[in-house]
């Protein structure tokens, strides 16, 4: 059953994918492509960049990043997404509801391994 | 709040009871017994012990029947008349032909049924402006920018009073007034009611775009209605010249008149997106700068 396996794997995704920006986030600022590229390499979260973007227009309409215009080494300027103080509270939030939910389902499917 | 119905008094319990009972008996057997308990909390969360038979009313008044939501045909009613709406239109227009983040090229028209094209997905495509210029387009386009879009339906309302006021004269008595699929005239009318149609289809969306530029509307509003103004008045700049053109065939008519007016949209949102995307950039680099 691939199909059905991917399609939950999809829900799964689109379900914590706030939580995976918000956490690509929390070393240093990062532009549009790279945030999308950084997601691409790791299969698992792999999102298409026109989920990625609207997702950024949001974060960045409820407060939770700000962005800004910097001088790009190669090439026209980048705009950058950084986290603002409201970001990491939401990001530590979350981080701490998906740690308890993942654990309590480890538990769960500890004797399926 | 309680814990449990068994907090409330007798009276107050059997009526919760009698509404609990006769709300699952609508839902499918095997879905009752969750209901119920999602029921019972929704009760408890609402109720304290000393309720009485009026609260628990109220209460499981406003809980509303249980259904799967609204029919699918009702569903399909507000559908349609949601694509009839009317507030906002003008940035909603703008919404829908310019939204860059979304990847799709042909999007839910902002009024009516059936498809539009995405000319923000278009302009990321081209590489002309990124996905994410500005998290809601045209928020950042200054002033200055606005006003030279909309000086492009002014000039195609310009060259169509020009044209019948220098070339009117000239012009045969009668007009094209529809082309075949080749692009032979097939029907035809006066001169001097073509003149007034062709005159009227671009001054009027003209003083649109100018009032939009002064209007102090937000940047999507603006853009909303300059864009709306240049297709129409793209469209009837090239019927005025479409007009002048006699009675030979031009098979390329259809597809230029069905061609000029997205692309002259695309021209005048790709500018006022760089504007804002520009707009962005100097305010953030001057920040950092000082």
């Amino acid at each position: 059953m691939p199909n059905e396996r991917d399609a939950w794997a999809s829900q799964l995704r689109k379900g914590v994918l706030d939580l995976a920006v918000l956490a690509l986030l929390v070393s240093e600022a990062k532009y549009g492509s790279q945030i999308v590229d950084e997601l691409a390499a790791r299969p698992a979260l792999a999102i298409s960049a026109g989920t990625v973007y609207p997702l950024l227009a949001r974060l960045s309409r409820g407060g939770l990043v700000q962005t800004t215009w910097q001088e790009s080494p190669v090439g026209p300027p980048r705009k950058y997404y950084e986290l603002t103080a409201v970001g990491r509270r939401q990001l530590s939030a979350m981080a701490e509801a998906f740690a308890e939910v993942s654990s309590a389902l480890n538990d769960l499917m500890g004797e399926l391994r | 709040m309680i814990r449990t119905l068994d907090e409330l008094t007798p009276d107050a319990r059997a009526a919760a009871q009698a509404w609990l009972d006769q709300m699952v008996d609508a839902v499918q057997p095997a879905l009752r017994a969750a209901v119920r308990e999602d029921l019972v909390a929704h009760l408890c969360e609402r109720l304290d012990a000393t309720a009485g038979v009026p609260d628990v009313a109220q209460v499981t008044l406003a809980a509303g029947p249980i259904s799967g939501g609204p029919s699918s045909g009702a569903r399909w009613t507000r559908r349609l008349l949601a694509g009839w709406r009317l507030r906002d239109l003008a940035g909603r227009i703008a919404a829908t032909w310019w939204n860059p983040a979304e990847e799709r090229l042909l999007v839910p028209r902002a009024m009516g049924l059936g498809w539009d094209l995405n000319l923000g997905a278009v302009a990321v495509r081209l590489g002309v402006i990124e996905p994410d210029a500005e998290a809601v387009p045209f928020t950042a386009t200054p002033a200055r920018a606005f006003a030279t879009a909309a000086a492009v339906p002014a000039a195609l309302a310009a060259a169509a009073v020009l044209h019948y006021a220098v070339r009117g004269r000239s012009l045969p008595d009668r007009l094209p007034a529809h082309w075949n699929a080749v692009g032979v005239p097939d029907r035809w009318m006066p001169k001097g009611r073509a003149a007034a149609v062709d005159v009227m289809a671009t001054v009027v969306p003209a003083a649109v775009a100018g009032w939009a530029v002064r209007s102090g509307r937000p940047g999507p509003e603006r853009a909303g209605l300059i864009a709306g103004a240049t297709l129409f008045a793209s469209i009837g700049a090239t019927t005025t010249v479409a007009r002048s053109l006699g009675e030979q065939p031009r098979p390329w008519l259809g597809p230029v008149l069905a061609a000029v007016g997205p692309l002259a949209v695309g021209a005048v949102l790709v500018g006022l997106a760089r504007a804002g995307r520009a707009e962005e950039i100097r305010r953030d680099l001057e920040e950092t700068n000082e």
